[in-house]
């Protein structure tokens, strides 16, 4: 009985990694062009803009809030960085880092005032899409001969920069989450806003990291974004947050703060992206594709969901 | 103090204030056209769908949750709308409005029954309804036809 339980226990933790597993599985048995090593580098790259604005995201939702801001900081990004890189690279990196910690600086001053960060985000939505159509005069900006390219196409044994980037910035903010005391104080905000400022927890400060770093993390997805295209284009990019919420939501970040972890948000983006990569190779209509996708995320988010309330009995979604 | 409710507070009126203060503005930078009787028509005309929208989507955030599936919902009723004109007006309404309530109750269930939150469970019927209205017309425009009564 004892047994039992242990092993129901464990299943249910992993639950998520074991859905991962059962899609890899299928997709390697029944598509010969998904198990090339090309193809999994090519899913890998694509994927690390959605993975690289889930870790923003996953650390916005730690804290009980949202980022809806995600799809109109790239925009602003890729033009920005379009207009800029003609100045030379650190010019470049310096200037949109300062605006985009201004950005994320300017959502957290309202909702340290109260404003529901979802209507706060919303606004900087609207902000960041006028400004990136204002710069660009509402047409595409054509990135200058460079290198530019290099950071989605560029490769290290076979590995794209961008995926390491990604891979890197898990590790730097996994480190960030687990070892230091501002990690500690996102989970404590998190859990309970009251609580933590009792205890001494800077929350206003706690807050602005949260935004700060996910305007960052929109920056540099929105820099691979613009070097896979090679172009910047200030209308595109709709509906990025949807998909890091998404894949935060996957892989089991609480909308209601306090749990959540990026290892699990990286299985998240893994089988966000596999499943679109695997209806592709095997040829179903885009169109049924939106419908299966959604499917098979309410299932992931459902088993997830079982996971925690068997645990501490919390509902989490 | 029992004469509270004659002491004017700004907090109650914020709304009426910031829609008057913008009344004010509009009426003369546009030299008093705002307030003509065709281009209130037409602001009525261009929100009406919102407005209407918004209707459910107050009841559903009065409750604590968000329906994201509206923009989708719009999308499919509508298509089931002028795919049946032909069977008659009443006919394509009841049918729209039947899927309108078939989306409504299966957001309801994934939020009550599976336990998923309404943000994310709408976010996927949102995904799957989309879908559905490419779907039904094959990703094709389909026009209303003019119908002579």
């Amino acid at each position: 009985m004892e047994k039992q339980h242990d092993y129901q226990r464990l299943l249910n933790k992993y639950s998520i990694y074991l859905i991962l597993a059962v899609m890899i599985v299928i997709a390697i048995l029944t598509s010969e062009e998904f198990r090339t090593f090309d193809n999994i580098m090519n899913l890998l790259a694509r994927m690390s803009i959605v993975g690289i604005l889930a870790i923003g995201q996953t650390i916005i939702l730690i804290t009980g809030n949202f980022d809806l801001s995600h799809g109109s900081y790239i925009a602003l990004s890729s033009v920005l960085i379009a207009i800029i890189i003609p100045l030379g690279n650190f010019a470049t990196i310096g200037i949109t880092f300062i605006i985009f910690i201004f950005l994320g600086m300017f959502n957290a001053f309202f909702v340290n005032r109260g404003v529901a960060s979802m209507i706060v985000t919303l606004g900087m939505t609207g902000i960041a899409r006028s400004a990136a159509l204002f710069l660009s005069n509402s047409d595409a900006v054509n990135l200058p001969d460079g290198n530019f390219g290099m950071l989605a196409y560029g490769t290290i044994t076979n590995i794209p920069y961008c995926v390491i980037l990604w891979l890197f910035l898990i590790l730097l903010f996994s480190f960030l989450l687990k070892y230091t005391r501002i990690g500690k104080n996102l989970y404590a905000v998190g859990g309970n806003k009251e609580s933590a400022r009792l205890s001494g927890v800077n929350v206003n400060r706690t807050i602005y990291v949260a935004f700060v770093i996910s305007a960052i993390c929109s920056l540099i997805a929105g820099a691979i974004y613009t070097s896979r295209l090679g172009v910047a284009l200030p209308d595109k990019a709709v509906g990025y947050e949807m998909d890091s919420i998404a894949a935060a939501v996957i892989g089991g970040t609480s909308m209601k703060g306090g749990v959540g972890n990026l290892g699990e948000t990286l299985v998240g983006v893994l089988i966000y992206g596999i499943i679109t990569n695997f209806f592709n190779l095997i040829g179903i209509n885009a169109y049924w594709q939106q419908v299966f996708k959604g499917l098979v995320i309410a299932i992931a988010v459902y088993v997830n969901i079982q996971k925690t309330i068997s645990t501490d009995k919390r509902k989490v979604g | 103090m029992q004469e509270k409710q004659h002491v004017f507070r700004v907090s109650e009126w914020r709304m009426l204030i910031i829609f008057t203060i913008m009344v004010l503005v509009l009426s003369i930078a546009s030299d008093g056209v705002f307030l003509k009787k065709s281009n209130i028509i037409n602001l009525f005309a261009q929100n009406a769908i919102v407005g209407v929208i918004t209707i459910g989507q107050f009841l559903v955030i009065v409750s604590g949750g968000i329906d994201l599936t509206v923009g989708s919902t719009v999308a499919i009723t509508s298509i089931m709308y002028v795919l049946f004109q032909e069977m008659g007006l009443a006919f394509s309404i009841v049918l729209a409005v039947i899927i309108g309530i078939l989306i409504g109750i299966i957001n309801g269930l994934t939020v009550t029954k599976m336990k998923i939150i309404p943000f994310i469970a709408t976010l996927i019927t949102m995904g799957i309804v989309r879908g559905f209205a490419f779907l039904v017309v094959n990703g094709r425009v389909i026009y209303i036809i003019d119908i002579e009564d």
